[in-house]
């Protein structure tokens, strides 16, 4: 096997010479840990493992990868569970987790920015501007704390905090509090990328946007920049709210977006500026369990309709979340939380931050509770559990009880199979009818999720293989319904290198359902333009021989 | 039947933040530090709303004179919480107001700073009598965490039972009401013991009774409905004044002790020392400086993260840097010296003898191990101040036991012939050993801090007026100028006492007041395991004894208050209207298991000073028998502490022990001395669990496991291998 020497330079000028390689490892057992996922369903090879700390070192990294014509799949904190980070083509691995200080090399650090540390790691942070410049390389955790001292927050929060700021961005990351905050798509201002050829670019938002469907690619000084563009064809789908599959594009887009949520396919995120907002300081959780589906629905409803600041009469807040559970999801965290009352057909997770009424008194006022506990009692609710910030570590317990009942599950058959669609709110009651009809299929099925953005992962949990057939069958109507009611196969997770079964037995990728061919054709023609070789992330989204 | 439960707002000190950390100067931040209510207290609030609301509550006062006492709603009683603290402590009172209390009071005075234990217990005393003398509460039954996660001391619950002379239920760990024809009985309290468990039922209140992790946990969520009413509630705040209080009794005017220096232990690295099984150094050469290392490690008292001794490899001494201070070589200044002793007796402001309150193990009967360890340190001690070490011994000793105390460093012996109930009455230990002590002139008391000394200890201050330092890992004798009672005062060679709080995260070094005021000694407990015991060989000591009648004895358990509290102390009146018979509010139904049945888990994980952890790598269920519970019993046996068995998720997840022991992320966290993993990957699940633990010790074969590279030694061999060497080792040695 080999390992790259020391690349000749750019053609170009314009760019920095590259400064050298990062370190290597070529160590079976070390590598081991890079050829899995999170989904553990696909297994891939790797030659070697580098971990670059910057930019430059991914740059000379990369023109090495073209020059020997290996493949390169970027591998962040490894908790996708689509394969995405998985290297099924073999080639390197190219881990950003060293890359835990801002090395600026195409920007300059704005005035009023400060460097924090923490720990081993460094970001750059503006209080008055709640504004961050931070490296990929850190945990969601990590920031959080460091951010908790100044009391802001980086919103986006997918259960999974262990992934790195850049996966999130790679994977356009949402969590609960997205219903409120949106996903990590509106917290992105700017993005430093290594492209594939190795030109290092610094997009700010603002600056680089689409001429009309045309996009043409910021690569100053160079003679092929006139090449380096692609088309949007019509007809491609845009979404106001959560998604995460495949690439955005849109007519007057701005380039920024196309690299959130990109999968890798288009270059190594390698530092990110970021917006923040301000901790909310307290915060009620409520738990409130139903005794029908409808009134459990109707609940719902009118939280979602105080979203839009119509001030419904009756909400006191619009929530920061709203989470579903359904009776079979109930039913396993009752391992658990055995006071789940027994005949709740469903409960609700919402959030809202209220003011103190007096600096001591850690609840919200009388009149706010009593509003909620009418709203709850409108809607025939049976129980409510309730937290403020104090005990919010309950709630986590919650929360956490039912993958970790699932998880104990599966273990002992064949693995599950979980959704993550998403469709229009005027759609909801429609895909939740398909997902009754879904589960009635004969195979087991847990339902919950992020039911305020009408996105819900319907589990399927079988038996055996048999059933595990007969899910994929219920799977692919699922998604194919949601694209019809105008939604998203994929609202978090991404898609990564999911394929599925078409009608005829086929085996396509999985994009190609929402976007049709016409659509993969487009991501294509965008990845060849930015990476003619074909050597980054090879697999996500479109495969490289996609015509 | 009422209920009061006392809640103290805590620092969190599970999860410190990382910014609460000065680096620069090592310390933590107190400002910085999440506060809550005491987890402990939390489950003291589930007890007492859980009986409240039972049906057992309007039976339970079985002599009738409690049923319909004519108070409307009989049967369902009160729950009063009471919390003395910062005016942030409101959020705690509402919080239980929330979880269905139905009254909170917050104790609240600037005057109120810096209380010590006896201070704090004496304004909750205070607070307790007006709220059965406003006929909020009637003959409540108090119950309260049986210790706090900060101060750390154990002693308020116990030193409020003494000021309000409520009989004390130490370490409930269950409660039932028993079933009888009519419905339900009276109450009884399952109880951690010396040996095992004591049921006890409760005959009459009031009585004072302290909660362990063994009881359940509050449910930390409410409805928003009880939210509402906690949130629109009222919630008096009671103030010096509104307690009838004076000045010199409250806050740090009315301390006992005084906290002259807070420092850090120092953090040293995981020292990640290996022993190779299979390499070519031969284990059984190296195992033995392991053990040495470690036993010295417990020995020096060092608190969790700090450094008592040298790497192995290196011989450099052990550094005992508080003991050694008083290390005049023995004889130098022994009490023979007579000119010595009067210069040093002129000095001093404390006066009298060392003595330590002996202390028998309840299973074998025989005087325990940290009794000779404290004489040890006594004696060291004494010899510096020229004076004597005494052996007091409650409850009278038998002939060959006189060798034992005075080569362990005793001078005299006081032997107090009193009969002890065979279940664990504190009352009867703190009397017994308050009548010998009124006897003699003491300038200093020393009780090991076990399971029942930390009950009798605290006791045994109040019934003295004296100041009481818990847990103390270092004692040295210097001088200590200060502010005391409103004025400059000198103290000329008095007892450093330094101390581990805030979870080991800080240590405190303390001294005790005022003492000649009211002849009291300076007191301290002191764990097992932290002090080395003497030997000196052909010494003798003297016996006296003490055959004291009942009512002498009786007479000992009321607090002086005049005596204690110096002026205007006569304000503060105990309760004298529940003086019939305290201490038999609670009478034992099953005593404690026989020696040898114990439990794995006879103290909760989290007071023992070692812990034995099992994780799959033991290599099958069988070997927690075969292994790891043998090595339990070997270090009890060899080094005389606490030591108890835990549990990664995998091992608790495939049967080997129950998931009450599982340490880590979602079981317990823990912070012993020594945490020994056998077979444990660690995962950093697990880690997050016990990595504030003292000593790490991993034995596992898999060089992968990640705990390997967090921990202070490591032995590398399965564990079938290595665990019988030691077990032999530890027989051998001892
Ligand atoms: C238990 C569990 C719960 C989860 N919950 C959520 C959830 O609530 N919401 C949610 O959105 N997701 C969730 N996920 C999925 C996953 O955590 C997210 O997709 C996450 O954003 C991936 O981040 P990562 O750092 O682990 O990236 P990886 O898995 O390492 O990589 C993800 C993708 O991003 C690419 N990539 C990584 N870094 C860069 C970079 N610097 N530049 C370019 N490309 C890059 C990789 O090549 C790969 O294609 C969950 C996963 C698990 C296992
Ligand atoms: C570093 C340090 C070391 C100290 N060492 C000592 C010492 O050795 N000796 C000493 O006398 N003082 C000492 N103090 C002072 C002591 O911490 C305070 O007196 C404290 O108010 C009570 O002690 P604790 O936290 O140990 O409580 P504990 O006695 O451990 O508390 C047990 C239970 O008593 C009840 N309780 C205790 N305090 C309150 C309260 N304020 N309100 C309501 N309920 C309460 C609660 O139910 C609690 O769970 C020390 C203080 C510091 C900062």
């Amino acid at each position: 096997m080999s390992t790259p020497h020391q690349p000749a330079p750019p053609e170009r000028s314009g760019q920095r010479i590259p400064t050298g390689l990062p370190q290597v490892s070529e160590d079976p057992e070390k590598i081991r840990a890079y050829l899995s996922d999170e989904s553990a369903a696909m297994h891939g090879s790797a030659d070697a493992v580098f971990f670059p700390t910057g930019a430059e070192q991914v740059a000379a990294l990369l023109l090495a990868a073209q020059q020997q014509e290996k493949p390169v799949t970027i591998s962040a904190g490894g908790t996708s569970i689509t394969g995405s980070r998985v290297p099924t083509g073999g080639g390197w691995v190219l881990s950003v987790e060293r890359m835990r200080d801002v090395q600026p090399v195409t920007f300059t650090v704005p005035e009023g920015y400060d460097q924090v540390r923490h720990g081993d790691m460094s970001f750059y942070l503006n209080v008055e501007a709640q504004s961050a410049i931070a490296p990929v390389g850190i945990t969601l955790t990590e920031f959080a704390e460091a951010l908790a001292r100044f009391g802001l927050v980086y919103p986006p929060d997918p259960t999974e905090m262990t992934a790195l700021l850049g996966g999130t961005v790679a994977t356009n990351a949402s969590g609960a509090r997205s219903y409120h905050y949106r996903p990590t798509r509106s917290w992105v201002r700017a993005l430093e990328v290594v492209l594939p050829t190795g030109e290092i670019v610094w997009l700010k938002r603002g600056e680089h946007r689409a001429q009309g469907r045309s996009i043409v690619f910021p690569v100053r000084a160079s003679e092929r920049a006139a090449e380096r563009g692609a088309e949007i064809p019509p007809g491609y789908p845009v979404f106001a709210s959560k998604n995460a599959a495949g690439l955005y594009l849109a007519e007057g887009m701005d380039l920024v977006d196309l690299f959130v949520g990109s999968e890798g396919l288009l270059g190594v995120i390698t530092a990110i500026q970021v917006e923040l907002a301000q901790v909310p300081r307290d915060v009620v959780t409520t738990v409130a369990f139903f005794p029908s589906v409808d009134d459990t629905l109707s609940f719902v409803e009118l939280l979602r309709a105080n979203r839009a600041e119509t001030t419904v009469a009756d909400a006191p807040a619009a929530p920061l979340s709203i989470e579903y559970f359904d009776r079979r999801a109930l039913g396993f965290m009752r391992d658990a939380f055995p006071e789940i009352p027994l005949d709740a057909a469903g409960a609700v997770l919402f959030e809202f931050a209220y003011e103190r009424p007096a600096t001591h008194n850690p609840y919200p006022d009388g009149r706010t509770l009593r509003g909620w506990q009418a709203l709850l009692e409108k809607h025939n609710a049976h129980a409510d559990w309730s937290v403020t910030r104090e005990d919010s570590a309950t709630i986590k317990r919650f929360r956490h009880a039912l993958p970790e009942a699932v998880n104990a599950w599966v273990r002992a058959r064949v693995g599950k199979l979980g959704t993550d669609m998403a469709v229009p709110p005027r759609h909801f009651r429609r895909m939740l009818e398909a997902y009754r009809q879904a589960e009635e299929c004969g195979v087991q099925t847990v339902c919950f999720g992020h039911i305020g953005d009408c996105h819900l992962h319907l589990n399927f949990l079988p038996e055996d293989h048999e059933q595990l057939s007969v899910a994929r069958r219920a799977y692919r109507e699922l998604a194919r319904r949601a694209v019809e009611l105008g939604g998203t196969i994929s609202a978090e997770h991404g898609v990564g290198k999911k394929s599925i079964e078409d009608e005829h037995g086929r085996t396509v990728p999985y994009l190609e359902v929402m976007l049709g061919r016409e659509g993969l054709r487009a991501i294509h023609a965008v990845k060849r333009a930015l990476d003619p070789g074909f050597i980054l992330n090879r697999g996500n989204m479109v495969p490289q021989e996609y015509r | 039947m009422d209920f009061v439960v006392l809640v103290k707002y805590v620092a969190d000190v599970e999860r410190i933040p990382e910014d609460a950390w000065d680096t620069e100067r090592g310390l933590l931040r107190r400002s910085r530090l999440r506060m809550v209510a005491n987890p402990l207290d939390d489950r003291a609030l589930r007890l007492a709303l859980e009986i409240r609301d039972s049906a057992a509550a309007a039976e339970s006062m079985t002599d009738g004179r409690e049923k319909g006492a004519g108070r409307p709603g009989v049967g369902r009683g009160k729950v009063v919480v009471l919390s003395m603290g910062p005016p942030q402590a409101e959020e705690i009172c509402r919080r239980a107001l929330a979880h269905g209390a139905d009254h909170a009071v917050l104790l609240s005075d600037r005057a109120f700073a810096g209380a010590d234990t006896i201070a704090t217990a004496r304004t909750i005393a205070a607070a307790l009598r007006h709220l059965v003398a406003d006929r909020v509460v009637h003959r409540p039954l108090v119950i309260a965490g049986m210790q706090s996660p900060d101060g750390d001391t154990a002693q308020v619950p116990i030193q409020v039972a003494a000021l309000m002379r409520y009989p004390v239920i130490p370490y409930v760990t269950a409660w039932s009401a028993a079933p009888v024809s009519s419905g339900t009985g009276p109450i009884s309290f399952e109880t951690l013991q010396p040996v095992g468990r004591g049921r006890l039922t409760l005959r009459r209140t009031p009585a004072l009774s302290t909660v362990t992790s063994f009881l359940p946990e509050l449910p930390r969520y409410v409805s928003l409905e009880r939210m509402s009413r906690a949130s629109a509630a009222d919630v008096p705040v009671w103030g010096r004044e509104d307690l009838g209080i004076a000045e010199s009794q409250a806050g740090l005017a009315g301390s006992r002790t005084r906290v002259v220096e807070i420092f850090s232990p120092p953090k040293a690295g995981r020292r990640g020392y290996r022993v190779e099984f299979g390499g070519e150094r031969n284990p059984l050469e190296e195992l033995p400086v392991v053990l040495e290392q470690l036993e010295q490690y417990l020995r020096t008292g060092g608190a969790p993260g700090d450094s008592g001794e040298a790497a192995p490899g290196t011989d450099t001494p052990a550094s005992r840097p508080d003991t050694r201070e008083l290390g005049d070589s023995p004889g130098a200044s022994g009490p023979g010296n007579a000119a010595r002793e009067a210069e040093a007796r002129e000095g001093s402001y404390y006066r009298g003898e060392c003595v330590v309150l002996c202390e028998r193990d309840a299973g074998t009967g025989e005087v325990n191990r940290c009794s000779l360890e404290l004489l040890g340190v006594v004696a060291g001690l004494a010899d510096k101040l020229s004076t004597r070490t005494t052996a007091l011994m409650p409850g009278g000793i038998r002939p060959d036991e006189r060798e034992l105390l005075a080569h362990s460093g005793a001078d005299t012996i006081l032997s107090v012939g009193t009969e002890f109930s065979r279940t664990f009455v504190p009352e009867e230990h703190a009397r017994a050993a308050a009548y010998a002590l009124r006897r003699i002139r003491s300038q200093m008391v020393l009780v090991p801090a076990t399971l029942t000394g930390r009950v009798v200890a605290p006791l045994l201050a109040a019934y003295l007026g004296a100041g009481l330092t818990a847990d103390c890992t270092g004692l040295k004798i210097a001088d200590y100028r200060g502010r005391a009672g409103g004025r400059d005062s000198s103290y000329r060679k008095v007892l450093f006492q330094t101390r581990p709080a805030l979870g080991g995260n800080v240590m405190a070094t303390i001294v005790s007041l005022r003492g000649r005021e009211n002849g009291a000694p300076q007191m301290v407990s002191a764990r097992p395991g932290v002090f080395a015991p003497i030997a000196r060989e052909g010494a003798s000591a003297v016996l006296r004894e003490f055959t004291p009648t009942g009512d002498e004895l009786d007479s000992e358990g009321s607090v002086e208050l005049a005596a204690d509290f110096g002026e205007g102390g006569g304000k503060v009146e105990p309760d004298r209207g529940h003086d019939e018979a305290p201490a038999e509010a609670a009478q034992p139904d099953v005593t404690a298991g026989e020696t040898g049945a114990t439990s794995d888990t006879e103290i909760p994980l989290e007071e023992c000073d070692v812990i034995v952890s099992v994780g799959l790598g033991i290599g099958g269920k069988e070997n927690v028998d075969r292994l790891a519970r043998p090595l339990v019993r070997a270090l009890k046996r060899a080094w005389g502490v606490a030591v108890g068995l835990g549990c990664s998720r995998a091992a608790m997840e495939a049967g080997y022990l129950p998931h009450s022991v599982q340490v880590g992320q979602t079981g317990k966290t823990v912070r012993p001395r020594l945490y020994i993993a056998l077979g444990i990957s660690g995962a950093v699940q697990h880690r997050v669990g016990m990595e504030n633990a003292g000593r790490i010790l991993s034995i596992n074969s898999d060089d992968e496991a990640p705990l390997l590279s967090s921990s202070d030694y490591v032995i590398r061999a399965r564990c079938e291998e290595a665990v019988p060497l030691l077990l032999q080792l530890l027989q051998d040695g001892r």
